[in-house]
């Protein structure tokens, strides 16, 4: 029996399941969902968390910053054109390639592909949208201010000029003392926000977010690219984020993480930023292999072959891809065995990628292949990509690494691998999609001729470009003396520059005239057979009027068929509650149907929370920071303020969802996406703390022996807090427990409440007698790790007082209880931490004692 | 136009020593397989394209089993094996500091110390022996930069802090370019450095006269 | 309803969840041995203490993944569609992943160690 423990006005708890409610035509069941589900017009735009529309704003935003990335591609081609072109010097030089390669990287492959999926993604697994709506919105903001602040800067000449990897100490203040490097860093992790939320909904979505009977076994191909991608993004972005956080430690308050000569390491910033930066490479070529066979199998019509083994070895490329980051350090120093692994892993994931090549080859065996528009790009795609990938093994191979790295051999092999596994791809899928957006089929006009200059100019432009790299150029030069014979070569390539550019512009015109002139068609042009074509196209707010049931692998359908079926309500959820924006949940691998997801409505506090977040940017950028203190309560406030939206004030226990079956609300729900989303959340947490205790160890272990001053933690502070962090984890999951039963948590909520503030309290004593964190990077590393557990405290006390708040508004009820789970859920993951930490420390400086008395260091200064 | 990357004072194409001899000739053999590889791609496309009765019954299988596993792999292992045996010559030989002489990059010139030879040093020219190997141990004095002489051989990143060490040899006398390869701000560009490589028994002489110079 | 158990995906990933456990492992004990001079320590036969760990390391490893691979060899066809799929799926990989484990780290025989 639920005991009601406040709120006396809220209604009882209904005893009897409510009955479905009434079916309508299709017509009036199109204007009821539409109510629901739309976007206000005018300036109510801003308020969309819609994944259609946002799905489409990230596509265009990221397409205008692929053209500003492609403008800087045609500068720098013009400087390097011949040895005589004195067009900029070389301060704005450095400015124009490290702003191409940033914009190319942060600002255009990786949120192209984050619009892809959240478009495509929800339609592609019979969902009516994102696990995470307003998440959607306020990533896609902090995307375009992100990149905003980024453009600004180039604008106003002082963008980063570091290169898009930003090795210290060039970067550092004393190499770069302008705001340069803070941009670079402050703007892109601003960025990065939107990568992390993407991720994390992108995974929960295909975990929990499909059509019923869509078992694990039938997900869509591009379904598993995209949840192997989003993982790796859960992994591979915190060691940047981390390292971006160190760098900008260390410029704006001396922290020598990276300072040689006070026990910092140069190399430490190159391990983060690598740990992330391979990976990133895949990350944006998986969502587009993902596109691929996604098409492949409709112009062949036959379905994907070898579905297995393409999932085993996208997860082989996944991993793998964590494993090879030091193959851009070879030359760094290291052992040649440590080289070896690195090299044999490099070389080794062309295997996974060949086997998806021949599944690829293997569909158009099986099938009866059929040329249009979009497979002229994927030859195009094959052609660049295999070279790319060829010349990938090369670099891979240490003795021939020694002789390119850093030329323009490797700029040649990265245009390879990024425009033709991911921009040849991308111009398919555009060309593939576009009619699902626009409702007009795909006219091949314009499109023959765009492909032609493009492939042509890019093999011009950088397959010549390997050899200016084996003459001996160097990347990242403004200029280069007649003497050295690389006129001729660069000559070219700027001509083939420029023929690719003409290719851009004649795509973009023949969007602008299929937008315009495309000839209307009512439903799958393609004769697709997986589900996104089962929507009206264009596709309405709503995606489905109901939810399929799936009987069969999810590209063998017949998105006619299912399409007639579902605009006619005949499916799951094929009414309107209330106005109210539902979608199912299945249980992860059988698919069968578990939650309704109730979805919030448009908003202006993604807006909001994205400007506040902003302003805490710019603050920093300008070293306001008692500015930037208020713009990070204001983020904070902000978020609160999504909650109210979120669970109700009564249970309602199971809901009709159509088909004669019942669900809870996910806020009744053991599982739903929200508690997903934390696990997701605290795993990649969880790696930016990890990367931070690797870091610690590596200067420790094999950084520059400085020695160190002499650390003092005093250990009955740390038990203490240590034990303060384990008593309130263990009050948050009793609260629960409490709460279960019936019972009222608010005592246990407020130990909670207070136990980690006590932590914090002994901590801040521990901080502040560690002396000047500026002397060592040992210090530095302690006083970080320190900070990163009373940040957690501090918000797991907060989790425990919204929970109080929660408990007062009304929200919590024995079946109600997701909110004081999501708020354990933190606090077992700080006490975690805050054990790993102490440990860590505790480890350390027993370190820095037996280390120094070790004869021969290894890589140490003489 | 392929030549064009075979000539000129950097090129990796036209190797003056034993190391960048042997990498070029790397090069070239996986260039060639490369092609080879590209051009089967292409093949095996147009044959599923037009004849996939070519390939047998159900040829899905067969063509993930040898196209995706069994041929990359093959060459890659042999590949790896080829490229760790003249690794452990290129990267492990470098080892002892004997003798070696000490590169010293800074923004934005390259400055050489000879051992044994009376504190002689220069700057923006670097004087070897021709025909011996010679050690190098790179240093930086401010931020990163990578010692890098085509013609001769790989290259090693000068990174403050540490020491690298790299071992080279020009077969004959001559001059050779340098460049640095690492991205070190505004004059990234400019920091080529020369190459003398002179006849051993000339050296000493070179050598002394550099220690003079110093000296001054 | 029924709700399986999700360690059944985490299977998914066990076999290079173990590769990339083994390279840390290696990757680390490579650079501590250098930094504490085993490679100096020679225990017989030119068998130095570096590589005698590594080389243990290495037969560890492929041990694990090996023993994973038999672990989650396909048993009979499942009935149900989900599990007849996780299951192969996970046995494919862990074999993949013990492949990759030779290959990646088979250089600790021959390379030399330390600079
Ligand atoms: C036709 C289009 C493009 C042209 C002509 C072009 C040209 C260039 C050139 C010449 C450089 C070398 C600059 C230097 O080292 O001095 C460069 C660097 C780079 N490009 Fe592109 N590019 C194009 C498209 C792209 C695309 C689509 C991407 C990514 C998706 C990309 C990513 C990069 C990156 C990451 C760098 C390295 C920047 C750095 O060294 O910091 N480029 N590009
Ligand atoms: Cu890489
Ligand atoms: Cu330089």
């Amino acid at each position: 029996m639920t005991e009601r423990m406040t709120d006396p006005d809220a209604p009882p708890a209904t005893p009897t399941p409510p009955s479905e409610p009434p079916r309508l035509s299709p017509i009036r069941l199109h204007k009821a969902l539409s109510a629901a589900w739309g976007t206000p017009p005018g300036l109510g735009r801003l308020s969309a968390v819609n994944h259609t529309v946002l799905g489409k704003r990230f596509i265009i935003a990221a397409f205008v910053f692929f053209a500003i990335g492609g403008a800087l591609a045609m500068l720098i081609r013009v400087q390097l054109a011949t040895s005589e072109t004195a067009f900029v010097g070389p301060d704005v030089y450095n400015q124009f390639f490290t702003m191409h390669g940033s914009v190319m990287m942060f600002l255009f492959a990786i949120p192209m592909f984050e619009g892809f999926a959240i478009y495509l993604l929800p339609k592609m697994l019979g969902a009516r949208d994102m696990a995470f709506p307003r998440l959607t919105a306020y990533g896609f903001w902090c995307y375009v201010f992100g990149g905003a602040i980024l453009v600004a800067a180039l604008v106003a000449g002082v963008a980063p000029n570091g290169g898009w990897f930003m090795y210290t100490p060039l970067t550092s203040s004393t190499y770069t003392p302008g705001i340069n490097s803070d941009v670079w860093l402050l703007g892109v992790t601003f960025v990065e926000i939107s990568a992390l939320t993407a991720a994390i909904e992108i995974t929960v979505s295909v975990l929990k977010l499909r059509a019923p009977g869509m078992s694990i076994d039938r997900m869509p191909i591009m379904a598993w690219y995209l949840l192997i991608t989003a993982f790796m993004m859960l992994f591979g972005f915190p060691p940047l984020i981390l390292g971006s956080i160190l760098l900008e430690l260390e410029r704006a308050a001396d922290l020598p993480f990276f300072d040689p000569l006070r026990g910092g390491d140069p190399l430490l910033w190159q391990h983060l930023f690598w740990l992330f930066g391979h990976p990133e490479v895949y990350i944006i070529f998986l969502p587009a292999a993902g596109a691929v066979s996604m098409m492949i199998p409709t112009f062949a019509r036959h379905e994907l072959v070898g579905y297995r083994t393409v999932v085993v070895a996208v997860m082989a490329v996944a991993f793998l891809s964590f494993g090879l980051w030091v193959h851009h350090m070879f030359t760094v120093g290291i052992p040649h065995l440590a080289l070896a692994f690195f090299s044999a892993a490099s070389g080794l994931v062309a295997i996974p990628t060949a086997v998806q090549i021949f599944a690829w080859l293997g569909t158009i065996a099986a099938g009866r292949p059929r040329y249009d528009v979009p497979m002229l790009y994927l030859g195009g795609f094959l052609a660049v990509f295999v070279i790319g990938g060829l010349t990938g093994v090369m670099l891979a191979m240490v003795p021939f690494n020694f002789q390119a790295h850093d030329t323009h051999f490797v700029v040649a092999h990265l245009h390879y691998v990024l425009v033709g596994g991911f921009v040849f791809p991308m111009l398919a899928a555009t060309y593939y999609w576009l009619p699902h957006i626009t409702g007009r089929a795909c006219e091949r006009r314009l499109a023959v001729p765009a492909f032609w200059l493009i492939f042509v100019g890019f093999n011009l432009t950088f397959f010549l470009m390997h050899l200016t790299g084996l003459a001996g150029m160097p990347r990242r030069v403004w200029t280069y003396p007649e003497s050295a014979g690389w006129d001729g070569l660069n000559l070219l390539s700027s001509v083939g520059g420029f023929l690719t550019a003409m290719g851009f512009a004649l795509f973009v015109m023949d969007i602008v005239v299929q937008l315009r002139f495309g000839r209307r068609f009512r439903r799958n042009p393609w004769q697709a057979r997986t589900l996104e074509w089962a929507t009206p196209t264009p596709p309405p707010a709503y995606a489905f009027a109901a939810l399929p049931r799936i009987a069969d692998r999810a590209d063998r359908l017949d998105p006619g068929a299912i399409g007639v079926a579902l605009a006619r309500g005949e499916g799951y959820l094929g009414f309107d509650r209330d106005g109210r924006m539902e979608t199912l949940a299945v249980e992860m691998a059988s698919g069968a149907p578990q939650q309704v997801v109730v979805l919030p409505k448009p908003t202006y506090l993604p807006l909001a929370t994205g400007l506040a977040t902003g302003a805490v940017v710019l603050a920093l950028l300008f070293k306001l920071y008692l500015v930037a203190l208020l713009g990070l309560a204001a983020t904070l406030a902000l978020f609160l303020a999504w909650t109210p939206s979120c669970g109700a004030r009564a249970d309602s226990g199971p809901l009709p969802i159509g088909m004669g079956e019942t669900a809870p609300p996910h806020w009744e729900a053991a599982r739903p996406p929200s508690w997903w989303a934390m696990v997701f959340t605290l795993a990649a947490d969880a790696t930016l703390f990890g990367s931070l205790l690797f870091g610690g160890v590596f200067l420790a272990v094999v950084g520059p022996a400085v020695p160190a001053p002499p650390i003092v933690l005093p250990p009955a502070l740390l038990i203490g807090a240590g034990a303060a962090l384990v008593a309130g984890a263990a009050a948050a999951a009793f609260a629960v427990r409490r709460l279960v039963a019936g019972r009222s948590p608010a005592a246990a909520l407020l130990a909670a409440l207070v136990l980690p503030l006590a932590a914090v309290a002994l901590l801040l004593p521990v901080i502040g007698g560690l002396g000047d964190p500026t002397l060592h990077a040992s210090r530095a590393v302690t006083f970080v790790t320190l900070a990163y557990l009373i940040l957690h405290a501090l918000i797991a006390a907060l989790f425990a007082g919204f929970g109080l708040w929660r408990m007062r508004a009304g929200f919590l009820s024995a079946t109600r209880s997701l909110d004081l789970r999501l708020g354990a859920l933190w606090h077992g993951y700080s006490a975690a931490a805050g054990i790993a930490g102490l440990a860590f420390l505790c480890g350390l400086s027993l370190l820095g004692v037996v280390l120094p008395a070790v004869p021969g260091v290894e890589g140490g200064p003489p | 136009m392929a030549l064009a990357a075979c000539g000129g004072p950097y090129s990796a194409l036209a190797p003056a020593g034993p190391v960048a001899a042997n990498v070029a000739l790397l090069w070239w053999i996986m260039a060639a397989g490369a092609t080879i590889i590209f051009l089967a791609v292409f093949v095996a496309l147009a044959i599923v394209w037009r004849r996939p009765a070519l390939l047998g019954a159900a040829p899905e299988r067969r063509l993930i089993l040898w196209g995706g596993l069994a041929l990359p792999g093959a060459i890659l292992l042999l590949l790896l094996a080829a490229a760790f045996v003249l690794g452990e010559r290129l990267v492990a030989a470098a080892r002892e500091d004997e003798g070696a002489i000490e590169v010293i990059g800074r923004r934005w010139e390259w400055s050489f110390r000879y051992p044994g030879a009376a504190g002689a040093v220069s700057t923006g020219t670097l004087h070897i022996p021709a025909g011996e190997d010679v050690a190098f141990r790179v240093i930086s004095e401010d931020v990163i930069h990578a010692f890098w002489i085509p013609r001769l051989g790989g290259k090693i990143d000068a990174i403050p802090g540490h020491v690298t060490r790299i071992r080279l040899r020009a077969d004959a006398p001559g001059v050779y370019g340098g460049v640095c390869a690492e991205f070190c701000g505004t004059d990234h560009a400019a920091m080529f450095f020369r190459v003398e490589a002179h006849p051993p028994e000339r050296y000493a002489d070179v050598l002394a006269g550099l220690a003079r110079e110093t000296g001054q | 309803m029924r709700t399986r158990h999700p360690l059944a995906l985490v299977a998914l990933a066990a076999g290079f969840g173990l590769w990339l456990a083994a390279f840390i492992l290696l990757y680390g004990s490579l650079s501590v041995g250098c930094r504490l001079g085993w490679h100096r320590i020679e225990l017989a036969g030119g068998l130095t203490l570096q590589r005698a760990q590594l080389v243990a390391l290495f037969a560890v490893a492929v041990a694990a993944s090996g023993g994973l691979a038999v672990a989650l060899r396909p048993v009979r066809p499942a009935d149900e569609p989900a599990e007849g799929f996780l299951r192969p799926v996970a046995f494919r990989a862990a074999v993949a992943a013990t492949a990759a484990t030779v290959v990646t780290f088979a250089a600790v025989l021959v390379l030399t160690t330390c600079r």
